[in-house]
């Protein structure tokens, strides 16, 4: 087969990507049950818990989980490589895709964290004098933390993944405002109940995740790389 | 993301200098992942990457890209 044969032909589903969805369900239950585990263990009552904090748990859960993935994924370079290029990369990852990498995983962690920090706090923990105060001054502080590492990013970016974060903000936001302005509305006439700040964050995050996932989806490293294989 | 309104022979012209995307992405100071978008046209390169493209191909801009509508 020619080079060019080779270029255009498709590449079937591999028994390894398979393997790898298992193994991240597998691993993202297993977190999952320990997040949860530990929420019982601050007496964080499932009961006392709306809708709303059932969706930070999971959107934390999701942060946590790939945050931990990426990190351990960074170590191994070949395959830090296929999951940037496709299964058939050549070359391993080089030190500045590993350091930006580990930044990624940075920024999921910390956002995971402070997505569960509100949840947790609402235990037995908030019974402690001044400690919900002490959880902001820990959130904000994170945050920070978590926004330098952010522009980090954004400054060690080159123009396409700029446009896909561009991308994923904007509609994001298009969806959002549209979603947020007709509940506003309702809500000034009266005809729906007020919703607070942190459902519409948590809402907000929802959507940001989905339209970042289908996102990657579309742009995932998928195509045949005749060099490579 | 919107489809390229570019075509491009990029895919190609690496295959024949035997270079990966990854040695590719080296060679220009991009990601993989804006290799592989350009050359599944997911995206088209910023004007001043298509410069560096044709530059390191050795080739004028319009040997690699091509419109959608020729």
């Amino acid at each position: 087969m020619s080079v060019l044969q080779n270029v255009n032909s498709p590449r079937p589903m591999s028994l390894k990507l398979a393997t790898r969805f298992m193994a991240g369900g597998v691993a993202g239950a297993a977190l999952g049950f320990a997040v949860m585990k530990s929420a019982t263990s601050l007496h964080v009552s499932p009961k006392s818990m709306t809708w709303a904090d059932f969706l930070a748990v999971w959107i934390g859960i999701t942060y946590l989980g790939i945050g931990l993935a990426t990190y351990a994924i960074s170590f191994n370079r070949k395959e830090l490589a296929r999951n940037l290029e496709g299964m058939e990369a050549r070359l391993p990852a080089t030190p500045s895709e590993v350091r930006t990498s580990r930044l990624q995983s940075v920024t999921l962690v910390l956002a995971g964290i402070m997505m569960l920090l509100p949840v947790f706090a609402m235990g037995s923990l908030s019974a402690i004098p001044n400690m919900r105060e002490l959880i902001f001054l820990g959130i904000a502080i994170l945050f920070a933390l978590q926004t330098s590492a952010n522009v980090m990013l954004w400054r060690g970016a080159d123009e396409f993944l700029r446009r896909l974060l561009l991308l994923t903000c904007a509609v994001t936001f298009g969806i959002g405002q549209a979603l947020l302005f007709l509940r506003a509305a309702a809500e000034h006439l009266g005809l729906v109940a007020p919703v607070s700040a942190w459902e519409i964050l948590t809402l907000m995050m929802t959507l940001y995740i989905a339209t970042g996932t289908w996102l990657s989806i579309r742009n995932r490293p998928g195509s045949s790389d005749c060099l490579n294989s | 993301m919107q489809e390229a309104l570019l075509k491009n022979r990029l895919r190609v012209l690496r295959a024949e200098r035997e270079w990966s995307q990854g040695e590719l992405s080296q060679k220009l100071g991009v990601s993989r992942q804006a290799i592989n978008a350009i050359e599944t046209e997911k995206h088209d390169p910023s004007l001043e990457l298509a410069f560096r493209m044709a530059k390191l191909f050795k080739l004028p801009i319009e040997k690699i890209f091509t419109p959608e509508t020729e």
